[in-house]
């Protein structure tokens, strides 16, 4: 009967998966499990009398280890790493306790190991995957930042630190708002956010530490824990400052072209003429019209060349604003003349349809000249012919 | 494979255009482009399209021709149509091509005439 128990607990001993061991006072190994063997790759009369701490990486964190279940009673999760043979390691975790004799005195430590090589590798590539994350978003030249819904500042990366010229410690906790020209409209723009999800190209002016200002768009939406919920805002802005000082130089270089490109000219006493070179947009015909209506008026000049050889195409939009011109300077009692007109616009306006036949067109300047000659009632007469 | 065969003939200030006997489309938008570089060239004021050689006229012809009439027009040149043989003129009338607003003339000499009358009438050019 006591045989068949001691087998029965011997058996359920062999049979657990995880690595046992019994550990006398001085260290040796009492006894092993087939676990054990397995993961040590020694046989059990190869490891019973020998150094428990031998097995390990680091024999001395072993011996400390079991000493301490001499002294506490017991440890956990005490994390070792087993040698195989092989010389192959495996992480495992150290469950043990003292057993004692029936007097109650301690014999030894009995010790359990779980593997956790798996769990361990897991957790390392996990580790490697967040960290990699994390250096995506420090790497990036965008400043990037996350809000919580109460419109604190939860992480920011380092293009933040750099454009706010301020540290992460003091960004995190504080709030988003605080760093724009207008913090109204930067919590407006979270809130929408919440709202809607997300925004996109929000503009708002970011404040340095040291007062300067830039100009950036934000992209922002929300993020989501596993669950689902809304957790925050993830913002990343663009300095757009460059941009914005490039399209100021651009609108200011097309206002010059503007003022440069519709000179009105007399030619003729009572007869004005307009080159107008490029392309004809509607804010262009306003100021053309408005110039030459100006100077219709000016002059005193019943005729009125138009010239456009220098408009390189014509679209109906054009022709509907060079329409509307003409139109305009007959209200003064005025008459316009279309010259150069080139073969490929004849082309293009007859293709779409355009009707200019009310409208006096003339392939040249010249011939248009000699058109409004004609209306002053005034000839041109060769000299020989007057003597 | 046409371009030999569309002659533009620089007469004063007009220009005299002999379509060739059966053009094809690539023939008459040829003829087109040709006619409005040389009134640009010439600064023609008055065109002669002379159209007797002609047997056959379709729909994109006729169409080619009536949108020349007015891009000529709009460089400043008026257009007249000579020569159009009475089977022409049938199957144009019949199939309802749209040459109607274009000026015609039996001939090239009555054109000429036509031509001078109007040109003289519109600009004061001695």
């Amino acid at each position: 009967m006591a045989t068949q128990t001691a087998d029965y607990t011997r058996s359920l001993i062999e049979a657990s998966l995880d690595p046992l061991v019994t550990i006398a006072p001085d260290g040796k190994i009492t006894d092993v499990n087939a676990a054990t063997e397995s993961i040590t790759g020694c046989s059990r009369t190869e490891l019973i009398g020998t150094d428990f701490s031998n097995y390990f990486t680091d024999p001395e964190k072993a011996r400390n280890g079991y000493q301490e279940v001499f002294r506490e009673g017991q440890v956990r999760d005490y994390p070792l790493e087993l040698r195989h043979r092989d010389g192959r390691v495996a992480s495992v975790l150290y469950n043990a306790s003292v057993y004692r004799d029936e007097k109650g005195a301690v014999v030894g430590v009995f010790a359990a190991a779980r593997d956790i090589t798996g769990r361990k590798q897991a957790e390392d590539a996990l580790q490697r995957a967040t960290a990699y994350t994390r250096s995506l978003i420090e790497a990036s030249l965008d400043p990037l930042v996350t809000i919580a819904p109460n419109g604190k500042i939860t992480d920011v990366n380092a293009a933040t630190e750099s454009i706010t010229g301020r540290s992460r410690q003091e960004l995190i906790g504080t709030d988003f708002c605080g760093y724009f020209t207008f913090p109204e409209k930067a919590r407006e723009g979270y809130q929408q956010v919440f709202r809607e999800g997300l925004v996109r190209d929000y503009p708002l002016e970011l404040r340095q530490r040291d007062g300067r200002v830039t100009s950036v768009l934000y992209n922002a939406s929300v993020y989501r824990d596993e669950e689902g919920e809304v957790v925050g805002v993830f913002a990343a802005a663009r300095d757009i400052t460059e941009r914005k000082l490039a399209e100021e130089r651009i609108r200011q270089q097309s206002r010059e072209i503007l003022e440069l490109s519709t000179p009105v000219m007399q030619v003729w006493e009572g007869v004005v003429a307009v080159p107008l070179i490029g392309c004809l947009d509607s804010q262009r015909t306003q100021q053309f019209m408005e110039r030459l209506l100006d100077r219709i008026v000016e002059t005193n000049s019943p005729v009125a060349l138009v010239d456009i050889m220098g408009v390189p195409t014509i679209d109906t939009q054009t022709a509907q604003h060079l329409i509307e011109t003409i139109t305009a300077v007959r209200l003064l009692g005025a008459q316009v003349v279309l010259t150069g007109v080139r073969p490929a616009i004849a082309q293009t306006l007859v293709h779409l349809g355009i009707d200019l036949s009310g409208i006096t067109t003339r392939s040249s300047m010249a011939a248009g000249l000699l058109v409004a000659l004609d209306l002053l009632k005034l000839q041109v007469v060769k000299k020989s012919d007057t003597r | 494979m046409a371009n030999g065969n569309i002659s533009v003939i620089k007469i004063k200030d007009i220009l005299l255009v002999t379509v060739p006997s059966d053009p094809d489309d690539m023939t008459v938008s040829q003829l087109q482009e040709q006619v409005l570089y040389a009134m640009e060239r010439h600064s023609a004021r008055g065109l002669i399209l002379d159209i007797s050689t002609v047997e056959t006229i379709d729909s994109f012809f006729a169409r080619t021709v009536s949108e020349t009439v007015k891009m000529v027009a709009l460089m400043g040149g008026l257009t007249v149509l000579t020569g159009m043989r009475a089977c022409v003129a049938v199957t144009t009338t019949q199939l309802g091509l749209s040459l109607d607003k274009t000026l015609t003339a039996l001939d090239v000499d009555r054109a000429m005439e036509m031509l001078a009358t109007a040109l003289d009438n519109t600009e004061g050019r001695t």
